[in-house]
C-alpha cells in the first residue's frame, strides 16, 4: 500500500483525502506542522509527502529545508499544497529541487493524478 | 545804454575790490597797533624793574653816604647821573618826617612831594604814580626806607617818567617790514581773485543780457539754450541713476530677504537637500543631509560625490544620479544607511536649469528623504494582504475539497456525505465572518467609524447574542446560560459594534469548548465598572499563548486549538472595539479548565447621563 504524509494545520484535506485516495490504494498519515512531519519521517519515511507552506511552529519551507539537508537523496517527492499564491514564495523550493506544487483550492481527482505521476517519476528515476 | 549798464553792473565788483583794500589798510594799523601797544607795555615794565632795583641800591647805601657835605658834590646826584636814564624826573632823600636832606631834580619839573608814613613799615617798598606838575606828564615815584641798625633813618625816592603810547623811531623799520607784505599782498590777492571772477562774470552778463533781450545775438542764444539743454539733460540723467541707484539698494535688500527666507525654509525642510553645481561640486547642504548621509554637511561643501566621506557602497548607489557631465540617468534610488537593512533613505535628483535659458545646466537639486516608515508600511501591507488572501482562501478551499467530493463521490458513507456538508457550510460562515471582521477592522484602523453610542440594556442584548450563538448549529449539546441582575442600570454603546465583539467571543467559546460544555455569558456592576464576561469550559489557552491572542492574525499552535479553524482576528477586532469605548479586556485561562474573557469599562464612559 502506498504511503501518503499530509502535513497541513487544517485538519479537513487531510480528512478528504483519506476518503477520496482509499479506493486508489493510498493510505494516509497526518501531521500538523513540519515538527511531526520530521518526527514521522525518521520513523517511517512515506512514499509522497503533501504539505501546507503556513503552519503553526514549523512552516512547510523549513520541513522542505531541514529534509533536504538531512537526506540529501531524499527516497519520495514532495508535493506542495498552499493557498499563498505569490509566485515569489515558491523561489526556495526551485533551489531544493523535486518539489511540486499545486494552489489550493484544488480538487481531490487533481491531488490523486499529481500523486499518480509524481509515484511514477520516481519509481522511473529509481 | 550799454556803457551805463556795464558801468552800473560793474560798481559792486568794484566797490569790493576797495572793500578789500580798506580791510587790508585795516590789517596793517591793526598790526601796528598791536605792536606799540606791545612796546609800551614792556616799557613800563622794564620802567618798574629799573626803579625798583635802583631804590634797592641806594638805599644799600648808608644816608650820609647820600647827603650832601661840604666839600664833596652831591653824592645822589653823582649816583643818578652814573645810572643814565633820560627819563629820570627826580631823586631824593628825606628824612623820616619827609624833608629833604638831599634832591636832585630834572629841569622843568615840579613834582607833588607825597609824604610817606615812617610809622607804616610795609608802606615803606613801593612804587605809585605821583603829579609831575606839568600837564600830560605823570611820574612813577619808587621809594625805600634808609635804615640804621634796624633804625629808620630817612627814604630814598626816585621817579621816573611813565612810558607814554607811541612809536619808538627805533621801531620803525620793524614796523615797516611787518606792515609792507600786508598792503603788497591784499591787491595781489584781490587782482588774482578779479581776474579768476571774470570769465563768470561774462558769462552773468551774458546770460542778462539775454535775459533783458536787448541783444539780438541768436548764435549766443543758442549755445545758451543748448548748455540748458545739457544741464537739463544732465540733471535728469543724475536722477535717473539717483532712483537707479536707490533701485538696485531696494533690490538688494529685498533679495537679502529673499535670501534669508529661502536659506530658512531650506533649513527646516524635513528631507536633505543638496545643490551640486554644474562641475558636480556640492555648493549647498542643509542640517537634515547630515545624518541621512552619516557626515556633517560641512564636510561635503565643495566636494565631489567621490571625495565625500561617506560609506563607499552609498556613493555607489548614488552615482547614477549625480553624474556632474551627462545629469541624473535616474531621478530616484534608495539606499539602506549604516547598511541597517531595516532603514531606508529615498533619494531624488533633478537637473537644475537657468531660470531664463533652459537648455543651459546649472547643476543638480539632490532631495533625500528617510523612507523607513514607508518601506515598513509597505512590508505590513503586503503581508497583510498575503494573511487575508491566505486566510480566505482555506475556508473556500475546504468548500471546493468537500463540493468536489460530494460531486464525485456518489457512493459516499452516510456519516461522511453529512460531515462534508456541515464542513461546507461551517467554512461559507468562517469565511463570511472573517469578511465582516476584515471590514470591520478597515474601518476601526482607518479611524472612519463612529461610536454611535444608544442606550443598551445588557439584559436584553446578551440574550440576543446568545440565542445568535444557539442558532448557529455550533453549540449542540453545550449548556449556555446568560446571567445578568435585572437591577443593572442601562448603559450607552455601541450596540452593534459590542454585539460583534461579543459574538466572536461567544463564536470561540463555542468552538474551543468541550462537548459536553458550558458556555455562561454574564454582567455585574462593581463600584467602578460596567462588566461582561464570556466564560467557557474548552480546551483553555497556554500560559505562553496568552500575551499575543489579541495580536492580529495570531493563531495558537495548539493542535486542537489548530484543528478547529479560526482565522487570527476575532479577538484583534473585539480588542479594537472595547478600546473604541475606552474600556479593557482581559482573559484569564486554564488549559483543560476553560477561558475567561472580560469586557470593563469604566462607569462615566457608560452609565447613561441623569435626565
Amino acid at each position: 500500500m502506498k504511503r501518503l504524509l499530509v502535513v497541513d494545520d487544517e485538519p479537513h484535506v487531510a480528512r478528504v483525502l483519506r476518503v477520496s485516495l482509499a479506493k486508489e490504494g493510498w493510505a494516509i498519515e497526518v501531521a500538523h506542522n513540519g515538527t511531526e512531519a520530521l518526527a514521522l519521517i525518521a520513523a517511517n519515511p512515506p512514499d509522497v509527502m503533501i504539505t501546507d507552506i503556513q503552519m503553526p511552529g514549523m512552516g512547510g519551507e523549513e520541513l522542505c529545508r531541514k529534509l533536504h539537508a538531512s537526506m540529501p537523496d531524499r527516497p519520495f517527492p514532495i508535493l506542495v499544497m498552499t493557498s499563498m499564491t505569490a509566485l515569489d514564495q515558491r523561489n526556495w523550493a526551485r533551489e531544493l529541487g523535486d518539489i511540486e506544487f499545486l494552489e489550493k483550492p484544488v480538487s481531490p481527482r487533481r491531488v490523486a493524478a499529481t500523486l499518480t505521476q509524481l509515484l511514477e517519476r520516481k519509481n522511473n528515476d529509481g | 545804454m550799454t556803457t551805463s549798464v556795464n558801468a552800473a553792473r560793474s560798481s559792486p565788483a568794484d566797490r569790493a575790490g576797495l572793500l578789500i583794500l580798506l580791510a587790508g589798510l585795516v590789517a596793517a594799523l591793526l598790526v601796528a597797533f598791536l605792536a606799540v601797544r606791545h612796546q609800551t607795555e614792556q616799557r613800563a615794565t622794564e620802567l618798574v624793574e629799573q626803579g625798583t632795583r635802583l631804590v634797592k641800591a641806594l638805599t644799600a647805601i648808608p644816608k650820609d653816604g647820600l647827603t650832601p657835605a661840604a666839600g664833596r658834590p652831591n653824592p645822589l646826584a653823582a649816583v643818578l647821573r652814573a645810572h643814565g636814564n633820560a627819563d629820570l624826573a627826580y631823586g631824593l632823600v628825606t628824612d623820616p618826617q619827609g624833608r629833604p636832606l638831599s634832591e636832585v631834580t630834572a629841569p622843568g619839573l615840579t613834582p607833588t612831594l607825597l609824604p610817606l608814613a615812617a610809622d607804616k613799615p610795609a608802606e615803606w617798598f613801593g612804587h605809585r604814580p605821583v603829579d609831575s606838575g606839568v600837564a600830560g606828564l605823570q611820574l612813577v615815584e619808587f621809594h625805600g626806607p634808609l635804615l640804621q641798625d634796624g633804625r629808620l633813618e630817612g627814604f630814598v625816592r626816585v621817579a621816573f617818567r611813565e612810558p607814554s603810547i607811541g612809536f619808538d623811531s627805533r621801531q620803525i623799520p620793524f614796523l615797516a617790514g611787518l606792515a609792507l607784505p600786508v598792503l603788497l599782498l591784499v591787491p595781489l590777492f584781490f587782482f588774482m581773485l578779479r581776474s579768476q571772477l571774470r570769465p563768470l562774470q561774462d558769462v552773468s552778463r551774458r546770460f542778462e543780457i539775454l535775459a533783458t533781450g536787448s541783444a539780438g545775438d541768436v548764435a549766443a542764444r543758442d549755445v545758451v539754450s543748448r548748455f540748458g539743454r545739457f544741464l537739463d539733460a544732465t540733471e535728469n540723467r543724475i536722477l535717473e541713476l539717483e532712483a537707479t541707484r536707490s533701485d538696485a539698494e531696494t533690490s538688494i535688500k529685498l533679495l537679502g530677504y529673499k535670501r534669508e527666507k529661502v536659506e530658512s525654509a531650506l533649513e527646516t525642510l524635513p528631507e536633505g537637500i543638496m545643490v551640486l553645481d554644474e562641475g558636480g561640486v556640492v555648493v549647498f547642504a542643509n542640517p537634515k543631509v547630515g545624518p541621512l548621509l552619516s557626515a556633517a554637511p560641512a564636510d561635503l561643501i565643495n566636494k565631489r560625490p567621490a571625495e565625500w566621506p561617506i560609506d563607499p557602497a552609498i556613493t555607489r548607489a548614488l552615482a547614477p544620479l549625480l553624474n556632474a557631465e551627462s545629469g541624473p540617468s535616474t531621478h530616484n534610488t534608495d539606499f539602506h544607511p549604516d547598511n541597517d537593512q531595516g532603514r531606508r533613505v529615498s533619494v531624488w535628483a533633478l537637473p537644475l536649469f537657468a531660470p531664463r535659458d533652459t537648455t543651459r545646466r546649472l547643476g543638480i537639486l539632490v532631495v533625500l528623504r528617510e523612507t523607513t516608515d514607508q518601506m515598513l508600511a509597505g512590508r505590513a501591507r503586503d503581508e497583510f494582504i498575503a494573511h487575508v488572501a491566505h486566510e480566505l482562501k482555506t475556508p473556500l478551499s475546504n468548500i471546493s475539497l468537500y463540493g468536489e467530493l460530494l460531486r464525485d463521490e456518489p457512493d459516499l458513507a452516510a456519516d461522511t456525505r453529512i460531515e462534508a456538508i456541515n464542513t461546507v457550510c461551517d467554512e461559507a460562515q468562517r469565511a463570511a465572518g472573517l469578511i465582516a471582521n476584515l471590514l470591520n477592522i478597515s474601518r476601526i484602523e482607518a479611524g472612519s467609524i463612529v461610536i454611535d453610542r444608544q442606550r443598551v440594556r445588557l439584559g436584553e442584548l446578551l440574550s440576543d447574542c446568545m440565542d445568535h450563538l444557539s442558532h448557529s448549529g455550533s453549540t449542540h449539546a453545550l449548556r449556555l446560560r446568560v446571567d445578568v441582575p435585572p437591577e443593572l442600570p442601562p448603559i450607552e454603546l455601541d450596540k452593534d459594534l459590542l454585539r460583534i465583539a461579543i459574538n466572536n467571543l461567544l463564536t470561540n467559546a463555542a468552538k474551543y469548548n468541550r462537548a459536553d460544555g458550558e458556555i455562561i455569558l454574564a454582567a455585574e456592576e462593581t463600584d467602578d465598572h460596567i462588566v461582561i464576561s464570556v466564560q467557557d469550559s474548552g480546551i483553555g489557552i497556554a500560559a505562553d499563548e496568552l500575551p499575543h491572542i489579541f495580536e492580529k492574525f495570531y493563531r495558537s499552535a495548539d493542535r486542537e486549538a489548530v484543528s478547529r479553524g479560526g482565522h487570527g482576528l476575532g479577538l484583534y477586532l473585539a480588542r479594537q472595539i472595547v478600546e473604541l469605548h475606552q474600556g479593557q479586556i482581559e482573559v484569564a485561562s486554564q488549559p483543560g479548565q476553560g477561558t475567561r474573557f472580560t469586557l470593563s469599562f469604566r462607569k462615566p464612559h457608560v452609565l447613561l447621563r441623569a435626565a
